[in-house]
């Protein structure tokens, strides 16, 4: 179940997968999934491939520093969601929420239904926000947004 | 060019100056991130030649699309072209001769446009048809301010609604009891008036003419007081009646908007309900008719009175005395100006609380409903430590919300006497020089209060308004919704369907971006057992959700006796297709009366006869009350297996010529199971059963089977031919026999 991370190799593909070497079996286009992807971002990494599991790293900091960098920066690209840093405006109408918001990736407005369902606490600071049309934005620490942001969401937490 | 989303003409002047043909591009798509996760607007468009990629920033205000990249890819070097989707973000990769790249990033919820674009970019590359029907009744965005719908089954703008029309709308409702509505307004109108010179009399002239000497009214008290009281009780008088009608009135207009509401929600689709909570949506139905019910018989006729009020009181009062009239004028608005911040921020926080007392009850009812786990697994302190976090938060908004009253009811009211005390100087001064009489002072603070209510209500009525709209658009909403799965307008009627069933190429996703089943195709035969395995999660109920028409298919298509089922009357298909789920749902009225949901007018002899077939007869007549039973919510509790035994007996009784057992027998013990098989066996002439089971040995004598793994068909055969094959179906199967030889032999 367990992969030697000392026996892992990774080579990034032009399309983004990864190839893998492990005790000279090769896996072409494999992906890798966060098994514990909010508590151990790090740690319990599955590398699948055709939907099947190969196995699972159990600590990412054992592995050598060339495919920990690939191997991070594969996870940063398929659990990359946009990370708010605030929120200038909450309109409601009609039921729904119109944010505008600022991201890492720029600023962005959404609409959302139903905020109870939609605007929740994940962990104790992790925000998830979910849009009408399925996507996701997050705010890793509820704690740092500054004051107005958070007056602004606070009424629907 | 209609599809995916409108391109802005600042996009296509951009494409036209780098030689692109913009009037034979024939789909485009929108992307939105780029490789760094960064917003940007990416367009993809396409021709019979080659797909085009147009990178940068829309500035529609300015008409001028800033370019970054801009790439074109040669039609016939494509392969294929698939959708990765990852966790929040997909990508599309082409595949050429010798390599795969990704040719653009997206947002998760765009995932269904991109694969229809892609789609619709093979086949013109294969020079194959397309079939834009589907897409021919999507508007997905706001002609005015270019955004998506939020809800694609209702054409309306939240953005660009006019909350003016929702009130004349509402208003509309209202007017269907037009006698009634002006008979009240008059009845208002009246009480007010009255109630506005009841101070003159009270004050004024009793004060100035009836008891000062020489005054026109002098020692007439009898007659004065005979006058006010003859005044009060006709405002009274005026008031009671229209409190009675409007009390008679109002109840009947809510009353009719739930009925109108549920009645909708009955037609709507089995995917509307899933994508919200039942809750919320009974919320709506209760919660938000009662916002309007109180809008209606307490903000709109108060406020009309309050605005004749304050007209009236104010045109009294600077007739009297103008300087005092706005001495006390500017008091009562600087006040109603300082409560109204107030009551901002309060709502804000009642809103919070409201919230911590339901997560906080939710955190109760999940606790006492699972105190079986809770006790099983010793958890009982850390339920008292969960419960006692959720509290703190009750406790610390509730603190806040005192704190907040008790700091500024003492400031306000300190502006208030203030006011009092200045218009009190102002008026004995004034009395003194001959400038004002005593009772005109009392009239005008008698006056100075009628008018603070007024004021304070009208300068609230926003906040209840807009909670009313909200509430009327909300039910609006339900109302306008025109959803997706629909009968078609001319539905083909057919009383017996025999069950020749045709998957085509079926698709279908629950949720934006995650396919639950992928291009599947296979056909039952009328008549015939078809078994569905595969493991927990593949797709198997959602095959059967389609079959019966609970949802519509994403792609593909799904016939019934050759016949589409989407022209298929819902009448037709409810009739001829029976369902025995897993997650089996009771009503509440007696045990007979469940049975008999499938057909009211079944006899009793019917009832019993399809509960014995069904194995249910037996522990009905354990209960006292038989047949008679109340069962569902408040009622008398089933165990899983009865609850599925009732369920079963229900689709006996219904006779369908298409039965589908989905886990029909999963919560029952292998010799109820059996019995059960054996009533489904005399069923079987001249039927066609679908079957869904964990257990592969229940599905033994199925005429087919189809293996489903990942949403995709995996293998079709009969029992022998599959176990023969050595494939997933025969993996299955040996591990459920060993899994019994283990138990057997242990």
């Amino acid at each position: 179940m367990f992969i030697d991370a000392t026996k892992v190799k990774f080579e990034t593909l032009e399309n983004g997968f990864l190839k893998l070497t492990l005790e000279d079996k090769v896996y072409d286009k494999v992906t890798l999934t966060r098994l514990l992807p909010y508590s151990q971002e790090e740690a319990y990494i599955a590398v699948i491939q055709n939907q099947e599991e190969i196995g699972i790293i159990k600590d990412l900091s054992e592995l050598e520093s060339k495919e920990y960098d690939q191997v991070i920066k594969h996870l940063n690209y398929k659990y990359y969601i946009p990370e708010i840093t605030k929120i200038n405006s909450v309109k409601e109408k009609m039921g729904f929420l119109y944010i505008n918001l600022d991201t890492k990736g720029g600023e962005k407005e959404i609409c959302i239904a139903d905020f109870v369902s939609n605007i929740r606490l994940i962990k104790e600071n992790l925000l998830s926000i979910t849009d009408v049309e399925g996507n996701k934005y997050r705010m890793s620490n509820i704690q740092k947004l500054d004051k107005d942001s958070r007056q602004k969401i606070d009424v629907f937490l | 060019m209609n599809y995916f989303y409108s391109m802005p003409s600042s996009v296509s002047d951009a494409l036209h100056e780098r030689g692109v043909d913009v009037e034979h591009l024939l789909y485009c798509v929108k992307a939105d991130l780029n490789k760094e996760g960064h917003y940007v607007d990416v367009h993809m468009t396409f021709d019979q030649g080659a797909l085009y990629i147009l990178q940068g920033y829309d500035a529609v205000a300015q008409d001028y699309f800033q370019v970054v990249d801009y790439e074109e890819i040669d039609i016939k070097n494509i392969e294929d072209l698939y959708i990765d989707r990852q966790i929040h973000t997909a990508r599309l990769i082409v595949r050429e001769e010798n390599r795969e790249y990704e040719i653009a990033r997206f947002s998760l919820g765009k995932s269904e446009q991109f694969e229809q674009f892609k789609d619709r970019l093979l086949k013109t590359k294969n020079n194959e048809p397309i079939d834009d029907t589907d897409l021919k009744n999507r508007e997905e965005f706001c002609p005015k301010c270019h955004n998506r719908y939020p809800n694609r089954e209702r054409k309306v703008c939240p953005n660009c609604l006019d909350k003016g029309s929702t009130f004349k709308r509402l208003l509309g409702m209202y007017m269907r009891y037009k006698k009634e509505f002006i008979f009240v307004m008059a009845m208002i109108t009246a009480s007010t008036l009255f109630n506005l010179i009841t101070p003159y009399f009270s004050a004024q002239l009793l004060y100035d003419e009836v008891l000062t000497k020489g005054g026109s009214w002098y020692g007439k008290v009898t007659a004065i007081v005979l006058l006010i009281a003859g005044i009060r009780f006709i405002g009274i008088v005026l008031s009671a009646i229209y409190g009675i009608v409007l009390a008679r009135m109002t109840p009947k207009i809510t009353r009719d908007i739930k009925v109108e509401i549920f009645s909708k929600l009955q037609t709507l689709p089995v995917g509307f309900f899933s994508s919200k909570q039942t809750g919320s949506l009974m919320a709506r139905v209760d919660q938000d008719a009662t916002n309007i019910y109180w809008f209606f018989v307490d903000v709109v006729p108060y406020a009309i009175v309050s605005i004749v009020t304050i007209i009236g009181l104010l045109g009294l009062m600077l007739f009297i005395n103008v300087w005092i009239t706005i001495v006390m004028f500017t008091g009562v608005m600087i006040t109603v100006v300082i409560l109204k911040r107030f009551r901002k921020k309060q709502r804000k926080l009642h809103r919070r609380k409201h919230h911590a007392v339901r997560a906080t009850n939710a955190l109760i009812s999940d606790s006492l409903n699972g105190q079986r786990v809770v006790k099983a697994f010793a958890k009982e302190d850390q339920e008292i430590g969960r419960y006692t976090i959720k509290n703190q938060e009750f406790y610390d908004v509730s603190l806040h919300l005192g704190e907040r009253s008790a700091n500024m009811f003492p400031y306000v009211r300190m502006i208030s006497r203030a006011s009092d005390t200045a218009v009190l100087a102002i008026g004995a001064f004034s009395i003194l020089y001959g400038n004002l009489t005593l009772g005109s002072l009392y009239a005008l603070f008698s006056y100075t209060s009628m008018i603070q209510n007024s004021i304070t209500f009208l300068a609230n009525m926003g906040d209840r308004w807009a909670r009313c709209i909200d509430a009327a658009s909300r039910m609006f909403e339900i109302l306008d919704t025109f959803p997706s799965l629909r009968e078609a307008a001319e539905p083909i009627q057919r009383d017996v369907l025999e069950g020749d069933i045709v998957l085509d190429n079926v698709s279908f996703e629950y949720e934006v971006g995650r396919p639950i089943l992928k291009h599947i195709s296979f056909n039952i035969e009328k008549g015939q057992m078809f078994g569905i395995v595969g493991k927990t999660g593949a797709g198997k109920s959602t095959l059967i959700h389609l079959m019966s028409r609970l949802y519509d298919t994403t792609e593909g298509t799904i016939t019934i006796d050759g016949v589409p089922i989407k022209q298929l009357s819902f009448e037709s298909l409810r009739k001829n297709i029976g369902i025995v789920s897993q997650e089996t749902y009771l009503f509440i009225g007696s045990i007979a009366e469940n049975i008999k949901y499938a057909k009211p007018d079944a006899t009793m002899e019917e009832v019993i006869f399809a509960a014995k077939a069904a194995y249910a007869h037996d522990f009905i007549m354990k209960h006292a009350e038989g047949y008679d039973t109340i069962i569902g919510s408040g009622g008398v509790n089933l165990s899983g297996g009865e609850k599925q035994r009732l369920s079963i007996a229900r689709a006996i009784l219904q006779k369908p010529s298409i039965l589908i057992l989905d886990e029909a027998t999963a919560a029952m013990d292998t010799q109820t199971e059996r019995k059960i098989q054996e009533a489904i066996e005399n069923l079987k002439e001249g039927r066609t059963i679908i079957a869904i089971a964990h257990r592969l040995s229940t599905l033994r004598d199925a005429d087919k089977l189809a293996v489903i793994e990942n949403g995709e068909l995996f293998e079709m055969g009969t029992h022998e031919e599959l176990i023969e094959k050595q494939g997933k179906y025969y993996e299955l199967h040996k591990l459920q026999t060993e899994a019994i030889k283990f138990i057997e032999e242990g």
